[in-house]
C-alpha cells in the first residue's frame, strides 16, 4: 500500500494524467447519463405531472407527444365502471404559433382539466387550483427565447385565434423542436378544433382501496376499442418509444453507452501504462520474496487511489458544465442517484483496468532485475 | 554424504528452442561453502548471471539440480521457490531500490516481504554508515550510497546466502573497494555464504574462491593466494 501511494506521490506528472483521464471518463458517464436520463424524463414528464391512476389512449398510441382522438361518450362509460372515482381529459396536438411581430413556430399545445393534478402546468389564478379561461396560456422558461416572447404577458396567435401568454413554467421543456404551449382543456379543444364528440386522452382516478390493474381490466372490457395503461405503464411507455423507437433517443443510449466504453479503455491504458513503467520495481519485489497478493495489493491501491481522485475531480468538473449545458439542452438532469450510480462503474472500470496490469505485474520475470 | 548446503549439479540451461538454441550452462557443478565469498568471473555471454538466477531461485534448470538451503528447488513449486526467495538477499548491479521510498522505507519494505521486525532497518543502515541519510530518495545518494542501502536491504532478514550481481560495476574504484570489503567481512565475520558475479578482476583480492566460466562450462577453480 505504502508503495503504491509513494510511487503516485513520486511521479506526480503521471498520476496528473491518469486522473484527468479518469475524471474524463466520468465527465462522459455523467454527461451522457445526464442526457439518457434527462431525455427519459423529458419523454414522460408530462404523464408522471398528473394525479391519475389510469390512461386510456386511443388504440396504438405509442407516446404522450402524438395523440389520437377518442369518442368523448368514452368518458361517460369509463365513469360507469366500478372503482372508478374521477375521470379527466387532455387533448394535445401540434399547432401553428405567431407572436406579436408575426414570427411564426409550430408548438406543441397540450390542454388539460384542472383536476388533472397541481404539478400540470396551465395557466390558474395564483394561490388557487382555478385555470384562468379563455384564451390564456402558459410556456416553458426554456422556451421563452424561442417562441420571441418578451414579456409576460403577451399577445400571440395559436392556430390563427388569439391567445395572451400569462407567465412561465420551469422543467417542462420539450425535447421536440416545438416548444409545450399549455392552456385549460376547453381551450385548447378549441385551438385545435377538436369535435365536440372527440377527446384524446381520459385520465382516471381510482376510488380508494380499488387495485389499478383490477380496474384496468374492466375498463378494457368495457372500453374494447381503445388501450388502458396504468400511469406507469404509459410513462414507460412513451421512455421506450422516444429511447427506441426514434433516432434521437437510440443516439443518446449509444452515446452513453460510448461514453463508458470510452472511458474503459482511457483508464485501462493509463493504469495500464502506469504499471508498466514500475514493471521493473514488481520485478524487484518477485525477486526480493514478494507473493502475488502483494503485487496485486499494489496495483489494485494504485487504482484505486487514481480513481478516487479521478471520479472526485469528474464529479466537480462535470456538474458546472451540466448546469451550463442547461441553456442549450434545458431538459438534461443530473439527479443524484446518478453520480451514485456512477461510482460503481468507475471502481469497476479501475478493477477491470487494473486486473490487465495485474497480470502484467504477475508475469513479471524476476530474473530480470539482474539486467543492468 | 550430505546434502550440499547451495550447489549446482550437472546444472544445463537452454535459451531459445529449435535452431535458435543456445547453452547458457553446459552440465555444471559448484559448491559453495558457508563463510566465504566465492567469485564468479567469465566474459560476457559465459553464463555468469543465469548462475546466479538459478541459485536465486529466479529460474530452474532444464537438467541437473540446484540445490539451496539443502533443498533441490526444481522440485519444489512457484510459492514455495517465492518462499525460498525470502531467506535470500540480493544485491544488484543497478541497485533495484525503489524509487519513490526513502533509504530506510527502501529496508522495511524488503523486511515487510519477509516478515522481519522493522527495528533493524535503521540499525542496519547506521552500521553502514548511512544514519543520516535515511530519509533520502535514492536518486538524493550516490552510487556507493545506493549500493550500501542496497546491501543493508538484503541482509535485513538475516539471509545466510547473499547473492551479488556486478555489485561494484556502477560504481566509482575506491566505492567499488569499500562494498566488496564488506562483502567479504559479511562473509567471513558473519559466516554467510556470499557469491558475487564480476566481471571486475579486482574482485580477486577480496574473494575466497574464483570460479571462472567460459561459454556455460566452468574452466577453472581456485582459490587466489594459495
Amino acid at each position: 500500500m505504502r508503495l503504491a501511494w509513494r510511487n503516485i506521490l513520486y511521479d506526480r506528472g503521471r498520476f496528473l494524467v491518469t486522473v484527468l483521464g479518469i475524471a474524463f471518463a466520468v465527465f462522459l458517464m455523467i454527461f451522457q447519463g445526464s442526457l439518457l436520463v434527462g431525455f427519459l424524463g423529458a419523454a414522460s414528464k408530462l404523464v408522471d405531472a398528473t394525479d391519475s391512476d389510469l390512461w386510456i389512449t386511443a388504440r396504438g398510441v405509442l407516446c404522450f407527444d402524438f395523440s389520437a382522438p377518442l369518442p368523448k361518450r368514452f368518458v361517460e362509460i369509463a365513469q360507469g365502471v366500478t372503482g372508478v372515482e374521477e375521470t379527466y381529459r387532455i387533448a394535445t396536438s401540434f399547432a401553428e404559433y405567431r407572436n406579436g411581430e408575426g414570427r411564426h413556430h409550430v408548438v406543441a399545445l397540450v390542454g388539460a382539466d384542472p383536476q388533472v393534478g397541481r404539478g400540470f402546468p396551465m395557466p390558474r389564478l395564483p394561490r388557487t387550483d382555478q385555470v384562468i379561461e379563455h384564451d390564456a396560456v402558459v410556456i416553458d422558461a426554456s422556451h421563452q427565447k424561442t417562441l420571441a416572447i418578451a414579456r409576460f404577458p403577451e399577445d400571440v396567435e395559436i392556430n390563427h385565434r388569439r391567445a395572451r401568454v400569462l407567465e412561465q413554467v420551469d422543467g417542462f421543456s420539450s425535447f421536440l423542436g416545438s416548444p409545450y404551449v399549455f392552456t385549460s382543456y376547453l381551450d385548447a379543444t378549441e385551438y385545435l378544433g377538436l369535435g365536440s364528440e372527440e377527446t384524446m386522452y381520459i385520465l382516471v382516478k381510482l376510488k380508494q382501496g380499488y387495485a389499478p390493474q383490477q380496474v384496468k381490466n374492466a375498463l378494457q372490457r368495457r372500453l374494447p376499442d381503445v388501450d388502458v395503461w396504468t400511469k406507469q405503464e404509459f410513462s414507460d411507455r412513451s421512455r421506450i418509444y422516444w429511447v427506441t423507437k426514434t433516432g434521437a433517443g437510440a443516439a443518446i443510449l449509444t452515446a452513453a453507452i460510448l461514453g463508458f466504453l470510452i472511458g474503459l479503455v482511457v483508464v485501462s491504458q493509463t493504469i495500464y501504462a502506469t504499471t508498466m513503467e514500475n514493471i521493473e520495481e514488481f520485478a524487484t519485489l518477485k525477486a526480493l520474496g514478494a507473493g502475488r497478493w502483494m503485487i496485486m495489493r499494489t496495483v489494485l491501491a494504485q487504482s484505486l487511489f487514481c480513481c478516487l481522485a479521478g471520479s472526485a475531480l469528474g464529479v466537480a468538473v462535470t456538474l458546472p458544465l451540466v448546469d451550463a449545458a442547461k441553456t442549450t439542452i434545458a431538459w438534461v438532469h443530473t439527479p443524484n442517484w446518478l453520480i451514485a450510480a456512477i461510482m460503481p462503474p468507475s471502481f469497476l472500470m479501475c478493477a477491470l483496468a487494473a486486473l490487465v496490469s495485474i497480470r502484467a505485474a504477475i508475469a513479471v520475470e524476476p530474473a530480470r532485475v539482474f539486467r543492468a | 554424504m550430505p546434502e550440499a548446503y547451495l550447489a549446482l549439479e550437472n546444472v544445463t540451461v537452454k535459451y531459445g528452442a529449435r535452431q535458435a538454441e543456445t547453452y547458457a550452462l553446459r552440465e555444471v557443478s559448484v559448491e559453495f561453502e558457508r563463510g566465504e565469498l566465492t567469485l564468479i568471473m567469465g566474459p560476457s555471454g559465459s553464463g555468469k548471471t543465469t548462475m546466479l538466477s538459478l541459485l536465486g531461485c529466479l529460474r530452474t534448470p532444464e537438467a541437473g539440480r540446484v540445490i539451496v538451503f539443502g533443498r533441490d528447488v526444481a522440485t519444489i513449486g512457484d510459492a514455495t521457490r517465492t518462499k525460498l526467495r525470502q531467506n535470500l538477499g540480493f544485491v544488484f548491479q543497478a541497485f533495484r531500490l525503489f524509487r519513490a521510498m526513502s533509504a530506510i522505507e527502501n529496508i522495511r519494505i524488503a523486511a515487510g516481504i519477509v516478515g522481519a521486525g522493522q527495528n533493524n532497518s535503521r540499525k542496519l543502515l547506521e552500521q553502514f554508515g548511512l544514519k543520516e541519510k535515511a530519509n533520502l530518495l535514492p536518486n538524493e545518494l550516490s552510487g556507493g550510497e545506493k549500493q550500501r542501502v542496497a546491501i543493508a536491504r538484503a541482509l535485513v532478514n538475516d539471509p545466510q546466502i547473499v547473492l551479488a550481481d556486478e555489485p561494484t560495476a556502477s560504481l566509482d574504484s575506491d566505492s567499488g573497494h569499500q562494498i566488496a570489503s564488506l562483502l567479504r567481512n559479511i562473509a567471513e565475520e558473519q559466516g554467510r555464504t556470499v557469491v558475487v558475479v564480476s566481471h571486475d578482476p579486482m574482485w580477486e583480492t577480496y574473494a575466497h574462491r574464483v570460479v571462472m566460466l567460459r561459454d556455460g562450462k566452468v574452466i577453472h577453480q581456485w582459490r587466489p593466494g594459495s
